[in-house]
Order: C-alpha cells, then sequence, then structure tokens
C-alpha cells in the first residue's frame, strides 16, 4: 500500500511475527511513547506532537461502511478517506493550527482526553520497527455543549526506535462508525 | 452463454439446498421445467441436469431465489 | 401529518404566515427557519418530498444488481442498478410490516430479502413473493403490483444520480432551469464523464439543514473571515483574499447557482504579457479545467459550445449549489510546487431532524483522469474538503452554532440578512443565460436560494 516495507499491519501479524511481551523494555517504551503522545495531543501541544512523528509517516482513517458478516473485509474502506496523510500535509494541518489566528474549527479548542488501551506490540521485518496495536476512545467537549463526541477506534501503528527516541511512521485508524457523530475531525486521532 | 456451454460439452447441474429453501416458488414461477415445488412448496427436482437451452432460465431461477438455496455448477458430460 | 393538512397550512401554529417568514421587500429570513421543528415538517412534505434530490453518482453501482443505501430526507432508499441496467431508487421501507429490507450499505444482490418476515424483492423494487407461496402469506387483497416497494422517480445526468418523489412534477432539465448550459460545463463536458474516487465520507453535525445549504449557493463572502487563514499560510492566499472575492455570480429564481473566478491573473503568471492574444485552445493546455490532463483537452473542444469554452477559460464556474441541498465544488488549489491542482467535489446536506444534519460528501475525478492525477486529486480533496477538510472543518463547526442559537425566544426573532444587493449586473459579453453578477461576491444568490425556498413552501397544490 505505500513505499515503507514495515506497514504490514499489527493485526495482519499477530499470527505470525513475534510477540513483544508485555513488560518488556521495548514494550514499555512503546507504552511511554503512546501516554505521552496523547497528553501533548489532549494538551493541545501539537508542535511537539509533531516531533514525535517519522518524515516518512502515511496517516490513514479509512471509512467504515456497514456489511454482512460474510463480507466484513468490505467494511473498512481505503479508497476514500476521513484522513489520508503524509508527513508533509500533517504538518500543514499543524501550521494552520497553529500558526494562522483563524482556525476556527478548533479556536476556542475542544477539551479533548484521549484513553489509549489495550496494546500489542509484534516485531516486524525490520528490527528498529514495531507494529502496535491499540485502543482509542476519545472524548471531545466542545463550547458549552455538555454532550461529549466520542470516537473509538483501533490504531494500527509502526513505531520505529531512532536515537532520538521513537517515531510514529506509521498510522492507521480503523474508526467503528460508518456515520461520524462529530461535526469534523479537526482533531488528530 | 448457451453456444459457450455447447461448445465446451459441459452442462449445467442445479445444487439445491432444501434445508434454506422457504417455498418462495419464484423458480419454479421462472423454471418450471427444471424447479418444482412439493407437497409443502419446497424445493425438488425431477433431474438435477439442466436441460439444453433452459441455461439463461435456470440460472435466472437460481439468482431469484431470495434464500440463496439454489447454486448452479458447471460439469463435464 | 396527512397529505391534506400539509397541503393547505400557510400558517404555523402560533398564526405566522409561512410566507412572512422570508420578508421580500427587506431581504431577510426570520432565524426561527433554523430550528421550528412545524417548519421542517412541512419541508419534508413539501422540498424533500418534491424536488430532484442528488442520491450519488452511477460509478458508485456499475454492475446490474450493485446498490447502495441513500437518503431522500429521511427516508432510506435503495439505490440500484437492475438487470436490465437502468438504475431504480426504491424506498427502503417493507410494504408487509415496516422492517428496513435492506441493511447494507452497499451491495450486489439479485434480491433483497426482508430478514423479518422474508419478503423479497427485485432491484427494481418489484415484489417478488413472499414465503410460503402455497400458503398466500402476502394475502390476495393486494395484487403483487401494489405490494412492490414505493418507487422514486429517477434521473442520471452527468452521471449523478437524481431522484424525486413527485411522479408529475417537472423534469429534471426544467428544474435545472437556464442554469443547466453552466452545470453542463462542469458534468457534462469529456467523453466518458465523471467517476467516483470511492464512497462518500458521511458526519452528523447538530445542524440545520438550512445553515449549510444557504452558503452553498454561492456566499463567497464567508471565505474572507471564516476562511482566513487560507491569506494567513504562504501558497494558498497569496495573503490577500479580498481580490479572490471578485468575480461573476450567476443564479436564477430556481434557487440554484455558481461563483465563477477570473482567470486572468493566473494566465498572466504563466503566460505573462501575452495571456491576451491566447486561443482558447492554448489556454485550456496552459491550466485545464479540474481533472482535465492535457490531452483530454479535444474532448473539452468536442463536447462545449464556444461560449461555453471561453467562459471556462476566462471565468470558471468553481464552486455553488443545486437547490435544496446540493454543494459543488470545482476549485483550483495552489500547490507547494507552484502548481496548481483541481479538486471536484459535491455534498449532500441530508435532513436528521430540524436540529441534525447528515453531510455527505462524494470526492470525484474525469474517469479519463491519469491514476497518478486521480490520486494526488483525492489525497488534496481529503485535505480540503469534508469531515477533516482544513476548509471545510470550519464551516461545519459554525452551522451547530447558529442552529443552536435559532431556539432562543428573543434569538430567534432576529433575521439574517441578505441585503448586500449587486449593483454592476450583467458583465459586458458574459455569454450564459440566466441572472449573472459581476465584481465583490454579494448576497443575490442566496437570496434567490430563499426565494425558491418559499416557492415551495407556500405552493399548495
Amino acid at each position: 500500500m505505500t513505499g515503507n516495507t514495515a506497514v504490514a499491519t499489527a493485526t495482519a501479524d499477530a499470527g505470525t511475527a513475534r510477540r513483544v511481551p508485555v513488560g518488556s523494555a521495548i514494550y514499555n517504551g512503546i507504552v511511554e511513547f503512546l501516554y505521552d503522545e496523547a497528553w501533548l495531543l489532549d494538551q493541545i501541544d501539537l508542535v511537539a506532537w509533531g516531533r514525535m512523528l517519522a518524515t516518512d509517516l502515511i496517516y490513514t482513517v479509512p471509512l467504515r461502511q456497514t456489511m454482512p458478516l460474510s463480507q466484513q473485509a468490505a467494511t473498512i474502506v481505503r479508497t476514500t478517506a476521513h484522513y489520508h496523510d503524509d508527513y508533509r500535509s500533517i504538518s500543514t494541518r499543524i501550521a494552520r493550527l497553529t500558526r494562522t489566528k483563524s482556525a476556527w474549527a478548533e479556536d476556542p479548542p475542544s477539551r479533548t482526553r484521549r484513553l489509549v488501551t489495550n496494546i500489542r506490540v509484534t516485531e516486524t521485518a525490520q528490527a528498529d520497527e514495531f507494529a502496535v496495536s491499540s485502543y482509542l476512545l476519545m472524548t471531545r467537549s466542545r463550547c458549552e455543549s455538555p454532550d461529549y463526541h466520542l470516537l473509538s477506534g483501533e490504531r494500527r501503528d509502526v513505531v520505529r526506535k531512532t536515537d532520538d527516541g521513537f517515531k510514529l511512521a506509521r498510522r492507521e485508524v480503523i474508526l467503528e462508525q460508518s456515520v461520524l457523530g462529530m461535526p469534523n475531525l479537526a482533531v488528530f486521532l | 452463454m448457451t453456444t459457450d456451454v455447447a461448445a465446451q460439452k459441459s452442462t449445467l447441474r442445479v445444487v439445491a439446498d432444501r434445508g434454506s429453501c422457504c417455498g418462495y416458488g419464484v423458480c419454479a414461477e421462472i423454471c418450471p421445467e427444471v424447479y418444482k415445488l412439493d407437497e409443502a412448496g419446497l424445493i425438488v427436482l425431477d433431474s438435477d441436469l439442466v436441460p439444453p437451452g433452459l441455461e439463461e432460465k435456470a440460472r435466472e431461477g437460481a439468482e431469484s431465489c431470495p434464500q440463496a438455496a439454489l447454486r448452479l455448477e458447471l460439469i463435464e458430460v | 401529518m396527512t397529505d391534506v393538512m400539509t397541503r393547505t397550512k400557510d400558517r404555523l401554529a402560533d398564526g405566522t404566515r409561512i410566507d412572512e417568514l422570508i420578508d421580500v421587500e427587506r431581504r431577510e429570513v426570520q432565524i426561527r427557519t433554523l430550528s421550528d421543528h412545524e417548519l421542517y415538517d412541512l419541508e419534508m412534505e413539501r422540498i424533500f418530498g418534491k424536488a430532484w434530490l442528488l442520491l450519488g453518482h452511477e460509478t458508485e453501482i456499475p454492475n446490474p444488481n450493485d446498490f447502495v443505501l441513500r437518503s431522500m430526507g429521511e427516508d432510506q432508499v435503495i439505490v440500484a442498478r437492475a438487470r436490465d441496467g437502468e438504475i431504480h431508487v426504491s424506498l427502503n421501507v417493507c410494504p408487509h410490516r415496516g422492517m428496513r429490507v435492506c441493511r447494507s450499505d452497499s451491495g450486489n444482490l439479485p434480491v433483497h430479502r426482508c430478514v423479518y418476515h422474508g419478503w423479497a424483492f427485485r432491484p427494481d423494487g418489484a415484489f417478488i413473493g413472499s414465503p410460503v407461496e402455497r400458503e398466500k402469506m402476502h394475502g390476495e387483497i393486494r395484487t403483487k403490483a401494489e405490494l412492490s416497494l414505493k418507487k422514486a422517480r429517477v434521473t442520471v445526468y452527468g452521471g449523478l444520480i437524481f431522484a424525486t418523489w413527485d411522479q408529475d412534477g417537472p423534469s429534471f432539465e426544467e428544474f435545472l432551469g437556464d442554469m443547466k448550459w453552466y452545470y453542463d460545463m462542469l458534468f457534462c463536458r469529456t467523453d466518458r464523464g465523471l467517476e467516483v474516487l470511492g464512497p462518500p465520507q458521511r458526519f452528523v453535525l447538530d445542524a440545520n439543514w438550512k445553515a449549510a445549504s444557504e452558503q452553498s449557493a454561492s456566499d463567497g463572502f464567508h471565505t474572507l473571515t471564516l476562511h482566513q487563514w487560507l491569506g494567513e499560510i504562504a501558497g494558498f492566499g497569496n495573503g490577500d483574499l479580498t481580490t479572490s472575492m471578485y468575480g461573476v455570480e450567476v443564479t436564477s429564481r430556481l434557487g440554484h447557482s455558481l461563483r465563477c473566478t477570473h482567470l486572468a491573473k493566473k494566465f498572466e503568471q504563466v503566460a505573462g504579457a501575452r495571456a491576451s492574444e491566447l486561443t482558447v485552445e492554448e489556454r485550456l493546455a496552459m491550466f485545464p479545467p479540474p481533472g482535465i490532463s492535457k490531452e483530454m483537452v479535444p474532448e473539452l473542444m468536442r463536447n462545449l459550445k464556444p461560449d461555453q469554452l471561453k467562459l471556462l477559460t476566462t471565468t470558471p464556474p468553481q464552486v455553488g449549489n443545486l437547490f435544496p441541498n446540493m454543494l459543488i465544488a470545482f476549485v483550483y488549489v495552489p500547490q507547494a510546487d507552484g502548481t496548481v491542482l483541481g479538486l471536484i467535489a459535491v455534498h449532500a446536506y441530508v435532513p436528521r431532524g430540524p436540529g441534525r444534519m447528515e453531510f455527505v460528501n462524494w470526492l470525484l475525478a474525469e474517469k479519463d483522469t491519469p491514476e497518478p492525477l486521480k490520486q494526488a486529486m483525492l489525497r488534496e480533496s481529503i485535505h480540503m474538503f469534508g469531515t477533516s477538510g482544513m476548509i471545510e472543518q470550519d464551516d461545519s463547526d459554525t452551522w451547530p452554532e447558529m442552529t443552536q442559537v435559532a431556539r432562543g425566544s428573543q434569538s430567534r426573532k432576529v433575521t439574517l440578512k441578505y441585503q448586500a444587493i449587486n449593483t454592476v449586473g450583467r458583465p459586458a459579453d458574459w455569454p450564459g443565460p440566466a441572472e449573472a453578477y459581476d465584481g465583490f461576491t454579494k448576497d443575490d444568490t442566496q437570496w434567490n436560494w430563499w426565494l425558491a425556498y418559499r416557492d415551495h413552501m407556500v405552493s399548495a397544490d
């Protein structure tokens, strides 16, 4: 799907690839990476979040469709998508949100909370890259509405170990909703 | 389609799943030569081979089954 | 609500005359139109029960038995291609006990079978039968024809699928009126036409459908402030959005409109002093419309009239609408490398109650657009439009606020103003039909949208 050889999804690898055990140094490092990332996004420190991204990043959020049980693979749509970005376009999004005075969709900003759980790590063909599957629940509170916008999904990441710490090289977020329940995705998942 | 089948010296065989049949009778309505109904209104076949010339009707009858209880297989004769 | 009530009703329960919600003299609209439940129910009958509505594109269902589920107002419909290739639109409600017949967003099925009691229907909506035929579970009071799914009237225009419940109303051509000449320039300009780049993005927001739809009627003015960031990030607006506010707005009383923007500056940038001497063909090759490669230019020359070509190379339509709830975008987006990428999107703003709407976003390209260009268009469209689109995320954050405001007992009496009136009029030598307004973007197009809305809401038949 992309030029990156290590982008096989975490779940696709689960059967054959070696599991990185819970509690191991690598696992712990990746958990800390995901927690730090969620914290930075929730603090709206997007510039610092941007530094956690690899420059060959591919960042996608496919559409979902309701299909019969026998056709579950077809529920994930990867032609059109909610996000289909690379490092450059994510940087433009960050620039819009941080460097302009008029990104009104997030000014005043939503108050968000990203809860990251069910983290499973497997090795990939690249020694320095790890396939990481995690569950995401994002609550988004906007202006005075007491109702949360909720969004849940599975992140299928490739996290790369570098001299400068871990970097996010690939993220695909598999959402549950076929029709999203929030007015936009002006926030990162 | 019909000529293709003839040229290949093959024929169509009906595979009916009586367990799935709900007696809509659509198959028998479209192609009564192949699809019959028993006293309960469920599918029965006198022969599971589709006679030459009826391929298209048999195919339509199978495709129209709301229960997807009918399948056609190509077999060599 | 019965047909008799909705057809004759000309006042809301509090005595307000429906036609007075829109003050024709002063060009004002009461904000309560964005929140009123009673009005909403009438809209479902008088607009969404009557008008031609966008449901998708024929390339979503290329093969016999292909289908997609879509909505006409709050009514869900099955849009399916029958064995003979014809496209049918049928209400997704089982005439037996009201269960939804089809429950997948898309697929390929020769028979749609209700899971509740098994009543079965063909892609054209025709009732096949029910189990067990021998027991006549559908009775003999109604004929099989009477037990078919309720059918809408369908038309395919430029590949876009439209349907209406009004079997005897205006044809789609009559519905488009003289604006058709402009839409043809967008949807009917290549030999093989447009195709969707995938299923539509869908999301629901807490806004009235009209907040989005009246904006789609060529509100150019909001770009200056709501989309101010385009001017703040180098490359998009070159720091000055005001100049892009000038153009020509075309519109008609039927509520349709398009904003056409001048390309003169862009040609000067590319061709310098020679810009004014370029032929139509040279201009098309130098700066092809969205999704058109240089190789496809001869197709444009074949399919469009000279006047349409002239417009396409000087003042092409970029954004606009089709009444009641369709947005059209054929926009040029400057790229970081100095080139310009054309993007094509259409939206439907589907009502989901007085305070909710679904935003349905289709991204398109010409079928013959080279694959790498298609992929570039798709990605850039996702960056700019719809769910995460950097332009439209600001719009979709605005409409819920207007809708929320419209509930207040005092706020609802505030009026929306459409009093910026164009005084320049039709540009000299303008080749196209309909009303055309030159100069800075004004409110005439959106006002026509409200006049069309008013016409629909007061027409009792």
